[in-house]
Formats: C-alpha cells, structure tokens, sequence
C-alpha cells in the first residue's frame, strides 16, 4: 500500500511536469499550423481571390489538426444565415475554440485582429496584413521555442525531484 | 406592339443578405402591393424605399426602434453579399455593383478608393439599390417574329430607360432562340444578369444552346466566343464603351447575328448620346426594340433601322 502511495505521489508529480513541458511543445506546434495556414489563405486571397467561405473550406480540410477546429468553427457560424458581421463571428469563434488549441493570450489576441482584415479590403491590402500578423505569429512562435528550450527540461526536472522529496518526506 | 405584367414575389437571395427584421418589412409591404416591386433603395439615415412601376415609394420602416436605415446595416448586406469577401468582388464593386445568385444586382453608393487614376474600391457605404431580377418565360413571344428575316435573325438593340426590363427581354430572346435547332446562341454576360451563372449552371433559363463566358469584359467575351464556340448569334447587355462597339463590328463583319441593349429613352435620345452615334453609324444593327413602361405596364415597340 505504502509502495503505491510512494509510486503514485512521484508519477503525479512527474506527470505535472511533463504536461508543462507538452503545453510548451504544442504551442509551437499550433503558432506553426496557424502560420502555415494563414500563408495558405494569403495565397487564395491574392492569386486565386476565393471567397472566405471558400478558403475557410479549404482550411477546414488541409489546416494541421491542432488548430482546423477554428477554421472548422468560423465556417459553421458564417453558413449560419444571421445579422451578426464576419468581425463579431470571427471573434467569436477565436475566444471559444483558440485556447483549447494550445495558444496563448497573446496568440489569440494576433489571431482576433484578423477580424477587421479578412473579406474587408482590396487582396492587396489584405494580404498585407496577414502578412503582419503571420509575423507576429512568427515571433511568438520564436518567444515559444526559446522558452521551449529553456524551461522544458527545467519543468520535467523539477517535477521528478519534488515527486522524490514528496515521497522521502512521506517515508 | 405588346404588354406584360404580373405580379411576384421578394426572391430568398435578396432576403437572405437582409437583416431579419427589414427583410420581414419588405416582404410584408411586398405582399400589399398589386405591382411587383422592380428595385429596394436603402439610404444611409432614411427610410428604405421600393420601386415600383416608375415610383419610388418610402417604406414605412421602425424595427427595434429605428426609423431609418443605418451605415452598419449597409455593411451587413454588402459583406453578405459579396459572402463576406470583398476582394473576391472588388473589380465589380470599382465599377459600382455586385451581381448576387439568380441575376439580382446591387447598386453601390459610397466613399471611392482612388488608386491609379481609377476607382479601386468603395468604403462607407452610403446607400445601395438591389434591383430584382426577374425571369419572364414569353416576355418576347410577340416580338420574335419581327426579328426574323425567314431563318435570318435581324440584327436588334433594345432601348429603354434603366429599369423597363432590358435584361428581362434579352433573356427571353435568347432562350427562346436558344430553343431553336436553327441557331446556335452565346452570350457575353459582362455583369452576369443574363444566364446569372453560378458554379459553371446558369440561374436561369436560357435554353438548350446556349453558351455564356460572364464576368469580363463585352469586348473579351465577344472574341473568346468568336474564336471558340462559332455562335450563329451573340447577345450582350448593355453597351456603353467604345471597346463593346468595335468588338460588335468585328462580330457582325464575321456574320454573326447580334442582340444587345443600351439606355435611351427612344431612337432619338438614342442618336443624342456620342457612343451610340457612332454605333448607329457603322450601321450594324437593322431593328431596334424600344421598350417603355407606361402606368407599371410594359410596351414593346419595334423600329426598322433606316440605313443612309
């Protein structure tokens, strides 16, 4: 029972740690799929000039896993036939869906100022200001691997030792 | 000469970009009336109005406490319209409408975005007019027959002021015609009234032999059909530059029957305006149709072209 207790306090400690060190991981991976995607959109508005329903579709389908669901969530609320503008339906569906795709406050407040450029100016504009963004996104996406970097190993460290001091305390 | 007229109702693409309560409004007001209505005016800061017959009637509007129609409600409909993509429209909107599904176009009105020496865009929308295109099977039943010259199809321009039912009447030559083993048919459908093509389909009916290129130029399309399709007749909407009148020169040269539309009131207005002057001068076209809306009900009236 006591040997339980002892492997049981460690792994939960172990696994606090190392779901840290994950968050981290897969923040990058989600600001890396929301750039990639934000290009894709880039080049439909300017070379092919699709709809947004059209490239949210394309989206929707081709975006990595991790954050397809936002793209998948906008699509749904622009068929909705409603008086709500694409801005406060972007809005809306970004605030809902974007934090259970790993991105942080600041991801998501660069993901919300798509909400005045998408479907609202000339491509030429527009594209550049995805490009801004998806600079933006870039940057933090480098903020995300530094810290990656640095506090992964930390996270996973600390949290195998204070499972161990837990557990010597206990005994 | 011949008369049509009827009554019909809001189509659902038009209802759809609205808000729910102005659409409701519409459609209610819509149902009193004995006429159909032809176009909805919204103006920012006033009432909507619609047109009905040659009328302009102020609609009698308060939902949720609003008695004229706001910028953001402009907005709304524009960014419905255009699917809320406006960069997928911005050379129709430079030039001051979007064409919706089934043929219905909405006017612009707005602050112009200048770029180039052109009109790139338009931001601030100021008020819009959605004018309701309709599909009239027999609109042109009693006027065929003047158009004919044994199986030859004389070549015709229909006249009439904005909102008599051009398009109407073109449609209807062109799928009556189009019905017809003896003519192949095409169109250059510039603003896509005429087929109103979604998805490669046409929203109307425009018979069995018919083939449309939309959403360029009258002077492109004529030559890709030229080059292409080898059309017994090409039929056009609304000629107003002098790059349509060469391309139409260049059709009839090749002996290719044409049907197109301009604004006038009558032959006369017709002969007033340069573009058409010089139209009528290279002697292209043998009958001109003018169509004229007397007290909601239409006329048609067919004139020989006298050539000098």
């Amino acid at each position: 029972m006591k040997l339980i207790g002892i492997i049981m306090t460690a792994g939960g400690f172990s696994y606090i740690g190392f779901i840290k060190s994950r968050k981290l991981r897969m923040r990058i991976r989600a600001l890396s799929a929301a750039i990639s995607a934000l290009e894709i959109m880039e080049n439909e508005i300017s070379y092919s000039k699709k709809t947004v329903p059209e490239i949210l579709c394309l989206l929707s389908n081709e975006a990595e896993d991790i954050i397809r669901p936002i793209f998948e969530s906008v699509l749904n609320c622009i068929d909705r036939s409603d008086e709500y503008t694409f801005s406060e339906k972007w809005k809306v569906c970004v605030k809902d869906i974007a934090p259970h795709c790993f991105l942080s406050k600041d991801d998501i407040y660069i993901l919300l100022k798509l909400s005045t450029i998408i479907g609202r100016y000339d491509s030429e504009e527009q594209v550049k200001s995805i490009s801004l963004i998806v600079r933006m996104l870039s940057e933090n996406m480098r903020c995300a691997e530094g810290e990656y970097a640095s506090k992964s190993r930390i996270y996973r460290a600390l949290s195998i030792a204070a499972g161990l001091a837990a557990v010597i305390v206990a005994v | 000469m011949s008369q049509c007229s009827g009554h019909l109702y809001i189509p659902y693409e038009i209802i759809e970009i609205l808000p729910k309560e102005l659409g409701y409004l519409i459609t209610k007001f819509d149902e009193k009336q004995k006429q159909p209505i032809e176009e909805i005016r919204l103006r920012s800061g006033r009432a909507p109005s619609a047109v009905i017959g040659n009328c302009d009637i102020i609609m009698p509007y308060s939902p949720v406490n609003q008695t004229t129609v706001m910028p953001n409600i402009l907005t709304g409909i524009i960014e419905r319209a255009t699917r809320f993509s406006i960069h997928s429209f911005s050379e129709n909107i430079s030039r001051g409408f979007i064409t919706l599904p089934k043929g219905h176009r909405i006017g612009i009105c707005g602050t112009g975005i200048m770029k180039d020496n052109s009109v790139s865009s338009v931001r601030n929308f100021s008020s819009i007019s959605i004018r309701i295109a309709r599909e009239i099977k027999g609109a042109s039943k009693m006027v065929i027959p003047e158009l004919l010259d044994g199986e030859r199809f004389k070549n015709t321009l229909i006249i009439s002021p904005p909102g008599a039912g051009k398009t109407t009447f073109l449609r209807d030559i062109v799928r009556t015609i189009s019905n017809s083993p003896k003519y192949k048919i095409a169109v250059a459908d510039e603003r896509c009234e005429i087929a109103a093509m979604e998805n490669g389909m046409p929203g109307f009916d425009i018979g069995q032999r018919c083939d449309i290129v939309d959403g360029c130029r009258k002077s492109f399309a004529i030559m890709m059909l030229m080059r292409s399709m080898s059309p017994d007749i090409i039929a056009m909407d609304e000629i107003t530059e002098s790059e349509d009148i060469d391309a139409l020169s260049d059709a009839a040269n090749c002996g290719i029957g044409l049907i197109a539309t301009a604004h006038a009131r009558d032959v006369d207005d017709l002969l007033k305006r340069p573009v058409y002057k010089s139209l009528m001068a290279r002697e292209i076209f043998e009958k001109i149709v003018c169509i004229s809306l007397n007290g909601g009900i239409r006329e048609y009236k067919t004139t020989d072209v006298k050539k000098e």
